[in-house]
């Protein structure tokens, strides 16, 4: 018997060996690639090899090790994809331009313009332009196809040439062999080794290309973003919390995380490990070329492929294949869990009843938890008259998309009021009472000092030692503040505000105007027109920003519907108001058009020695309608029973809309709950009445659950749409969420990117629990199945133990 | 002669088509893409508010081309890198004729001892299979860890540009698949031409084997020394930018992949039609060396 190439062997052993990583990788990983570590103890992420997983772990803390073998499949299938397509197109071209003699000039400069710019840049901006959404494998491999066929082209059109110099071929022309046989028969053979070593090259270049792109940051692969910050208990200014990663994992996306010159000193296994299995299929994959070619070099290919040896292979190959799909996936039979819970979606009516029959347990006495939310609110618009003019609150007030200027608002606090006050009006100015106002503590100096306000004061009139207020309506004008020094030059780039000091807050001007007895208050601000209905309007104009008001009657809302009313009104109704006393207010509230700014009062107040504050001779009514609406809010617990008391429960949650949708989330919660009543698995569901004060009732909600370990709360917002979209802020469970649903075959988008702690507290009931807000999105489909499936899988592996999911 | 002129001629065609090619596409294709980072800190942004969001074009204030980041006018950024490439490729070249072919003759020489010519196959098909951006991270890592002393010293700097020892391991690192392509080549070629009759007959003659390597080997390998190297260049040209990139080198190539990332245009037309030029240069190196049978029907 002829002795056996040892080389042979080698690419064997090679081939399954690469076979079997890219259809067990993920399965024999010690753990998901789902699974991350934020936080461990006190040591930096990323934790060092033997630390908490052997192999290290990635900037988020997840097993590199696992990671790699999880992306084996993805990198692989692009691989050798795109490195088969490079010879199979290199090939035909080579065949067009060896059978067909005028397209040889043209094939010969497109390959000459194909190899000539470098592959990685073309890649990058390919990948970039075409592929920036999700690249498919189809996509990358034609992105790396597009100058990787010159390569096998050259190399096979000039062994064809070769060929068809030599004698044979001339002979077998010469005895009238056709074009086809003499390639099938003759060409093809000897062409075996080039094919094969070339084949083997193209992988190894496009396992390059890929790992290039890698360390680019441009993943092959849909990309996340995924930020931990939200989850960490502590913050490590060392620490980065956030990345992206490419999902499904892939080999390149691992390097773009280790690139930095700095990991080449302190956290070298972020690079090695990926790159170490880079290197090792680099070299299996050329082993497998070279042991081909060396036994092709003086054997016929084709007995090869009619042999024993080809369907033993071939068999062999098939039995891995079976046994892959044999395996069974991880927690396999949290699906079952997922169907059951789809196929108990209908419509249901009364979600007490269902907690009820499906056996849940009730927090306290019963599933319901009550809560007397009575609040104060205005009923009305504030209106101000004075004499015959008046002035009104637009009233309701408009949506935030209707914004425009404000000019009249009222400003009810615990500290104001509401109510109908009708009195003399007087003017106060400005509500300057510089003995109010001592000098403020001394903190650290940083650069130039400029005079506190205090200071630039010192030497105004006491508004309120003129006049008595007591009882009656006060007129009074919001103080900007005071030039600290010569205004900057106009064009010049300094703001012009530079060097001021601001004026009081408006609370406290109201609040000193209430304190000297004030029945009523009339506040004149110009910047009102500057702010809108909403707390966050930024318009960067002077002293205006966020609206104050606003955002003090959220800080302090009313008890009572009585108090001193207070209307805050711009210098444009103001002065229609007071017209017919003659005040002219004008010196108070003076507009700057060029340098686009009210003016502040000049250095040290040289012009206001004396106050303007007198008894108007005049009554004004202002009001401001309150009343306390009372109602009882009724929302409903259930808890899964026989679960350990100290085990973390995950809360599935929904809102009861006003008028419940087609699409309920009611079912879904309903269908979750007949589906896991009696499985035993940690869960509370909570159907919750937003009624009055959403903040307030989920307040109560917590506070029943209170005792109990709350490890995830999972919204369900909305089940109408095409997909279901996931929002979190905590950044370990976006590649899970997505998971679960694919596997509860659950329609869903893929989720991008951690969402921002604030997006999520909009929607969120309870805060400072890992949420998961779970809604519809796009089109007017029924996910009430898909939503139930989610969540079901989810209850599966939280049963079955998974790691992923905080116990 | 006519035939070498052609493929001479080939090299400033090849230049002005791609030349046209980028100039046609790369404006447009910019105009598709939002940024992205490629090297941190390589977004250079005017105001320190700007949020980049990476689905969306670059936001105003940011600097639209290299020469912006590094305060250099193009000409002077840009000619200066092509220099700081071409030395590196030069090196390489005289690194991958005098390493290569020593080996490709040592590898060709021992051909009947298995261990020390398949050591030498070994070797080269390793270094050609490994790609070049693991091998420039391998001796960075390497020289930190033997060279790192208490006191913070190291053996060589491993980024960084300067005609001194900051050269050596970049010149290493891109010379690599020039390095094994040359060896490779060379042995094959010597391989069978020891193997041919004429060296037996030498043999039988009793000719010594100094006298029969410098007169009836070494001109036969000779032509493909040339084609090696042009080969083995075109790899080293391929792994320009990312080799540069992970160096810090700053060169043509590099300045190449950081403009995709800036939407500099005019710096990746301009690198890209240098790196094409090089190219095409030592495309036609290889191919005006290769032997003339395997033309002898185009040529005819």
């Amino acid at each position: 018997m002829a002795r056996r190439d040892p080389w042979l062997f080698v690419g064997l052993l090679a081939f399954f060996g690469l076979v079997f990583l890219a259809l067990f990788g993920e399965r024999i990983a010690p753990h998901e690639a789902i699974y991350f570590v934020p936080e461990h103890g006190s040591d930096p992420r990323p934790y060092d090899p033997g630390l908490v997983f052997p192999f290290g772990s990635d900037v988020l803390g997840r097993d590199l090790f696992s990671v790699v073998l999880a992306g084996a499949r993805a990198t692989l299938t692009i691989v050798v994809l795109s490195g088969a397509a490079r010879v199979v197109a290199g090939a035909l071209v080579a065949a067009v331009s060896s059978w067909w003699r005028p397209t040889r000039i043209a094939t010969e400069s497109l390959a000459e313009l194909a190899s000539a710019i470098p592959a990685t840049l073309v890649a990058l901006v390919l990948v970039k332009v075409f592929l920036k959404s999700d690249p498919s494998i189809l996509l990358v491999t034609g992105a790396l196809l597009v100058t990787g066929w010159a390569g096998p082209y050259r190399v096979i059109r000039a062994e064809v040439d070769r060929l068809r110099a030599m004698s044979f071929s001339q002979g077998a022309v010469a005895i009238g062999v056709g074009r086809w046989r003499l390639f099938w028969r003759h060409h093809l053979p000897h062409l075996a080794p080039v094919l094969a070593v070339n084949l083997s090259q193209q992988i190894v270049a496009s396992l390059v290309l890929i790992a290039e792109l890698g360390v680019l940051s441009v993943f092959v692969g849909a990309t996340r973003f995924i930020n931990l910050e939200e989850s960490l208990t502590r913050a490590a200014i060392r620490e980065v919390p956030f990345a992206q990663i490419a999902d499904p994992p892939e080999w390149g996306g691992l390097l773009a995380n280790a690139r930095t010159i700095e990991s080449l000193w302190t956290t070298r296994w972020l690079f090695l490990i990926p790159g170490i299995a880079f290197a090792v299929t680099a070299v299996a994959v050329a082993m497998i070329g070279f042991a081909l070619a060396r036994r092709y070099a003086r054997r016929d290919i084709t007995q090869d492929v009619r042999g024993r040896g080809a369907a033993m292979l071939a068999v062999s190959l098939l039995a891995i294949f079976v046994a892959s799909t044999l395996v069974p996936e991880r927690y396999a039979a949290a699906r079952e869990w997922a169907a059951a819970a789809r196929a108990e979606v209908r419509p249901a009516t009364e979600i007490e009843s269902t907690f009820a029959d499906a056996g849940l347990k009730p927090i306290g006495a019963s599933y319901a938890v009550q809560r007397d939310a009575g609040t104060v609110a205005q009923t009305g618009p504030a209106t101000v008259k004075v004499g015959a003019a008046t002035a009104a609150q637009a009233w309701p007030r408009r949506a935030p998309e209707l914004n425009g200027p404000i000019h009249v608002q009222s400003f009810v606090t615990a500290n104001t009021g509401g109510g109908a006050v009708e009195a003399p009006l007087v003017f106060v100015g400005r509500g300057i009472s510089p003995s109010e106002h001592p000098a403020p503590p001394k903190g650290p100096a940083y650069g130039q000092q400029l005079p506190e306000l205090n200071a630039l004061i010192a030497n105004y009139a006491d508004d309120y030692e003129a006049v008595d207020v007591r009882g009656k309506v006060v007129l009074l004008v919001r103080f900007l503040g005071v030039k600290a020094r010569k205004p900057p030059e106009l064009g010049s780039n300094q703001h012009p505000l530079n060097g001021s000091a601001y004026g009081f807050p408006v609370e406290d001007s109201i609040a000193s105007a209430i304190k000297h007895g004030a029945a009523a208050v009339i506040f004149v601000d110009p910047d009102l027109t500057n702010y809108s209905e909403q707390i966050n309007n930024s318009s960067g104009i002077g002293t205006a920003g966020a609206n104050p008001y606003i955002r003090f009657q959220g800080q302090l809302p009313p008890a009572t519907t009585s108090g001193v009313p207070v209307v805050v009104v711009d210098p444009g109704v103001a002065s229609a108001l007071v017209a017919s006393t003659g005040l002219d207010l004008s010196p108070y509230s003076r507009y700057d058009p060029l340098r686009r700014i009210w003016t502040f009062d000049d250095y040290m107040g040289a012009q206001y020695k004396q106050s303007p504050a007198r008894d108007l001779g005049i009554t004004a009514r202002v009001e401001v309608p309150l009343a306390r609406a009372r109602a009882l809010v009724t929302s409903y617990i259930g808890e899964v029973d026989g679960v350990s008391s100290d085990s973390g429960r995950v809360v599935v949650w929904r809102e009861r809309k006003a008028d419940e949708p087609t699409f309920s989330t009611r079912d879904v919660l309903a269908a979750l709950a007949r589906a896991l009543g009696d499985r035993r698995v940690p869960m509370v569901f909570v159907d919750f009445d937003p009624a009055v004060d959403p903040k307030a009732n989920a307040e109560a909600i917590a506070a029943a659950l209170q005792g109990r370990r709350i490890s995830l709360v999972i919204v369900i917002d909305r089940v109408d749409g095409s997909a279901l979209r996931f929002t979190t802020a905590n950044g370990e469970l976006v590649p899970a969420l997505d998971m679960y649903a694919e596997k509860a075959a659950a329609r869903h988008e893929l989720t991008r990117t951690t969402a921002t702690a604030t997006v999520v507290s909009d929607v969120a009931p309870l805060l400072d629990y890992k949420t998961v807000i779970v809604s519809g999105n796009g089109g007017a489909g029924d996910l009430r199945p898909d939503a139930a499936a989610f969540v079901g899988y989810l209850a599966g592996r939280l049963a079955l133990g998974a790691e992923e999911l905080p116990k | 002669v006519s035939t070498t002129f052609f493929r001479l001629v080939r090299i400033p065609l090849t230049v002005a088509v791609v030349w046209t090619i980028l100039v046609a596409t790369v404006p447009v294709a910019m105009a598709h893409y939002g940024p992205w980072l490629v090297r941190p800190g390589i977004y250079c942004v005017r105001t320190s508010t700007v949020l980049i969001r990476f689905d969306q074009p670059l936001p105003a204030g940011m600097c639209k081309s290299l020469a912006d980041l590094y305060h250099l006018s193009f000409p002077d950024l840009f000619v200066e890198s092509m220099f700081r490439s071409l030395a590196l490729l030069v090196g390489a070249a005289v690194l991958a004729l005098v390493v290569g072919t020593l080996l490709g003759v040592a590898g060709a020489l021992l051909r009947r001892r298995v261990w020390a010519s398949g050591g030498i196959v070994g070797i080269t098909t390793l270094l050609s299979a490994v790609p070049a951006f693991f091998v420039a991270y391998f001796l960075q890592i390497i020289v930190i860890i033997v060279g790192a002393t208490p006191e913070g010293g190291k053996l060589l700097p491993v980024f960084g540009f300067g005609y001194d020892s900051h050269l050596v391991l970049p010149l290493l690192s891109i010379s690599v698949p020039a390095i094994a392509f040359t060896a490779q080549l060379t042995a094959t070629r010597m391989q069978d031409v020891l193997d041919a009759d004429f060296i037996t007959t030498a043999n039988a003659k009793g000719l010594r084997t100094r006298e029969i390597l410098l007169v009836h080997v070494l001109p036969h390998v000779r032509p493909v020394l040339l084609e090696a190297l042009g080969s083995g260049l075109r790899v080293s040209v391929a792994s320009l930018p990312i080799i540069e990139y992970l160096f810090v080198w700053r060169g043509i190539g590099q300045l190449a992949l950081e403009s995709v990332g800036v939407h500099d245009a005019a710096g990746v037309i301009f690198s890209g039609v240098v790196l094409a030029g090089l190219f095409a240069t030592v495309s036609a190196l290889a191919d005006v060396s290769r032997p003339r049978a395997l033309y002898r029907e185009t040529a005819g």
